[in-house]
């Protein structure tokens, strides 16, 4: 049964008394975790609506993934992951590694499940072991913050994203080898400001298309430039197109539905929106307005469903978070 | 008022960057030794480092963390080396050496703003018109022989936004800042080929022979200032090599750190070593109004490192316990932290911190609330600080600038010492 990408209604929504960064559901559907500016992991059991806050991260959870078919990942501030085991009525924990020694920026699940990959401030990235969190692979640090990471669907290739001032960029890296196969510069996302000599701007989010053929690099076009996503070929490394937002904040996150198109969340101060598009559109399908800014989508793994994190607060000082669960209509 | 200190005025009335930029043409050549760097001499007078955190560095991810609250950010606090303090985790260095430390957790300037906080954290008043501290603090310690700038401030190039307000004010021309930019020496301290060493020794005989006449019934203090000026110029052609970092060791570049902020305060030290009275190191970048936990990351990493190599150098050398070594920003940052993950400007609750010279290591003084939005103990205002530097450099604050004849409080006299904190 396919869904109307163009129409979903709201379900029920779930405050949280942090803002909110990132949101994954488990492979089963059974849950939907979340994570933010708070040291708790929140999951939502999604039959019952009851919600629960799990313990172990001591800093702020930035990245969430689900891995496998009872584990998901989370991720946090001070380099640490988290494997939850959802297998129970209440996720509990399956192993905990000290990933890096600083803020862990990008996590990213290969297409199989077999590897997880993180990258963190000081432009380390690192391949685990789905099974055991034991180290892989290492890749040559990168100078600097590694804000993007996604895996290839061939399991062969990782792509990374840094924040190089002035000029970030997504590089592509050869697992078996671990070098550098393309390196692409992405000018068009950085807002550097010379007056402070810093990048304000950088690539906050890196997915591949299912098919591998192309990355997608979300961000804020300049320094004082809308929200947009930006698609690369993956062989050439050349810009195909700009999914441009009507906001001025940031494009923090996109993510591709089963049925082919592509979703983005961002924000700007005091208010969001998400929006549906066609990749051979330069125009969304569809836009919803939200009241805070919006910072990560989950799309169920039924198809059916998706949810929404946001920031809320007032003005740009947001003091809280919300879960808005949606629903799309079926054709 | 308070009573008048007897300090001559100083009637220059071009500045120091111009006396430079002309001096090697008019001085002798001769004069240029080429024993240009004496054997460093510990200091024996009080000398003053200010360690400019540029921007506004953030009281919650350096000085006052507030972990696990609303406001906290998602660092951790970390033990100290003084039972009970905690510091950010972003500064695990300094944490070892908090007990030789003075640490204001309650500094209330309300001026959230970077051109008024800069003047007003540096001269002790938000009104202008008054002298900032090295300036101040050049003039207050200057001692007859002293020959080189009494007050040099050193930064990168640009933002020349706002670090470089205010300044001598009513002291005149002599005690403004030298300013190094890019740790490159002030221009012009090598006089032309040109200039033949006999000729300049001809000239510099018939100059001082001329102003010997001129004084003699007449008012000698200008051309008495136009000497000194003429001398400090000589005298820093002379010593030229203590602007040259390249002559310290290749080891204490890499422990000073090989960013802008560990080189400058490496040269830093030499000018300190060299008698330089006030030395300024503007350390940039701490604006973070997005992604401010990020910045705060690599900016704390490179304070962090320097400042232990730095006050670890002073202390070695004995310099330590005749300089003050002061830091602070010109404000702190927001206890809310904005939707772009940054903190925004904020005076009300902040912190600074100073060391060595006249002020009591291992002290906290003050404290917040909670949340970190206000001060909940020991209020402190910027006047008070200033009062406290020049206390902590044996300074009477209390007393008048009288400069021609014109009376002027050093310190705010609605402002006070901070006397727990003084040694």
């Amino acid at each position: 049964m396919k869904i109307n990408p163009l129409k979903s209604k709201v379900t029920t929504e779930h405050k949280h008394d942090a803002p909110l960064l990132c949101c994954a559901y488990d492979m089963g559907g059974k849950f939907l975790f979340a994570g933010g500016r708070d040291n708790g992991v929140v999951v939502i059991d999604l039959k019952s609506g009851k919600k629960t806050i799990l313990k172990g991260h001591d800093s702020w959870v930035c990245a969430i993934s689900r891995i496998g078919p009872d584990v998901v990942l989370t991720s946090d501030s001070n380099g640490k992951i988290i494997a939850w085991d959802c297998g129970a009525e209440v996720p509990s924990q399956k192993w905990i590694i000290q990933a890096h020694p600083s803020s862990i920026q990008a996590l990213s699940v290969s297409f199989n499940g077999d590897y997880l990959a993180t990258g963190d401030r000081q432009g380390e990235v690192k391949i685990w072991q789905a099974s055991n969190g034991k180290l892989a692979h290492q890749l040559a640090q990168l100078e600097y913050l590694i804000s993007g990471l996604a895996w290839h669907p061939d399991g062969k290739q990782i792509i990374t994203a840094d924040r190089k001032p002035q000029k970030p960029r997504i590089k592509i890296w050869d697992i078996s080898t671990l070098k550098e196969t393309l390196s692409i510069d992405v000018p068009e996302l950085s807002g550097y400001r010379r007056v402070e000599d810093i990048e304000w701007g950088g690539i906050r989010f890196l997915i591949v298309s299912p098919d591998g053929n192309q990355i997608i690099a979300c961000g804020r076009n300049g320094y004082d430039g809308p929200a947009c996503a930006l698609l690369f070929d993956s062989s050439t490394g050349k810009l195909q197109r700009k999914f441009v937002s009507g906001l001025k904040g940031f494009c923090y996150y996109a993510l591709f539905h089963p049925e082919g198109f592509l979703m983005t969340a961002s924000g700007d101060v005091g208010k969001g929106e998400f929006q549906t598009w066609s990749i051979t559109k330069d125009e969304s399908v569809a836009v919803v307005s939200t009241s805070g800014p919006c910072s990560s989508i989950a799309i169920h793994p039924d198809g059916k469903q998706f949810a929404v994190t946001q920031s809320v607060g007032k003005n740009s000082y947001p003091d809280s978070g919300l879960i808005v669960f949606h629903q799309w209509e079926e054709k | 008022m308070g009573s008048t200190m007897n300090l001559t005025s100083s009637r220059i009335e071009f500045s120091r960057r111009t006396l430079f930029a002309g001096a090697a043409g008019s001085l002798a050549a001769s004069s240029i030794s080429n024993e240009v760097f004496a054997k460093p001499v510990k200091p024996k007078k009080k000398q003053l480092l200010l360690l400019f955190l540029s921007g506004g560095a953030s009281q919650f991810e350096t000085w006052d963390p507030k972990p696990g609250t609303k406001t906290g950010g998602p660092f951790r606090a970390i033990s100290t080396s003084i039972p009970g303090v905690k510091i950010s985790e972003l500064l695990p260095q300094t944490s070892k050496i908090m007990h030789r430390l003075t640490v204001v957790r309650s500094v209330n300037s309300n001026i959230p703003d970077h051109f008024l906080g800069h003047y007003a954290l540096q001269s002790g008043r938000s009104v202008p018109g008054y002298p900032v501290l090295g300036s101040a603090v050049a003039k207050l310690l200057e001692q007859p022989d002293d020959l080189l700038p009494g007050y040099i401030s050193i930064r990168r190039d640009g933002p020349k936004a706002y670090t470089d307000v205010g300044d001598a004010a009513f002291l005149g021309a002599k005690y403004e800042g030298v300013r190094i930019v890019n740790n490159q020496s002030p221009e012009n301290l090598i006089a032309p080929l040109s200039v033949k060493p006999e000729i300049t020794n001809l000239v510099d005989r018939v100059r001082m022979a001329t102003d010997q006449r001129f004084k003699m019934g007449r008012n000698s203090n200008p051309i008495a200032s136009y000497g000194t000026t003429y001398n400090q110029a000589d005298a820093l052609m002379k010593r030229r090599e203590i602007f040259d970092i390249s002559k310290e060791s290749q080891s204490d570049h890499e422990r000073y750190g090989k960013h802008d902020f560990g080189q400058n305060c490496l040269l830093a030290k030499r000018l300190l070593q060299s008698g330089v009275t006030c030395v300024k190191v503007t350390h940039f970048d701490w604006d973070a109004h997005q992604d401010n936990f990020y910045w705060h990351q690599i900016r704390c990493a490179e304070f962090d490192r320097t400042l232990v190599t730095l006050l670890d150098d002073l202390s070695e050398k004995g310099m330590l316990e005749n300089t003050l070594v002061v830091i602070t920003g010109e404000m702190g940052r927001t206890p809310q932290i904005n939707n772009l993950g940054g903190r925004d400007h904020w005076g009300r609750a902040w912190s600074m911190v100073m060391a060595g010279c006249g002020v009591k290591p291992g002290i906290v003084y003050g404290s917040t609330n909670e949340l970190g939005t206000e001060v909940k103990e020991n209020p402190v205002k910027l006047g008070d600080l200033f009062h406290t530097y020049l206390r902590a450099l044996g300074i009477d604050s209390s007393l008048d600038y009288n400069i021609d004849g014109q009376t002027n409080p050093i310190a705010d006299p609605a402002a006070k010492p901070i006397d727990l904190l003084l040694a």
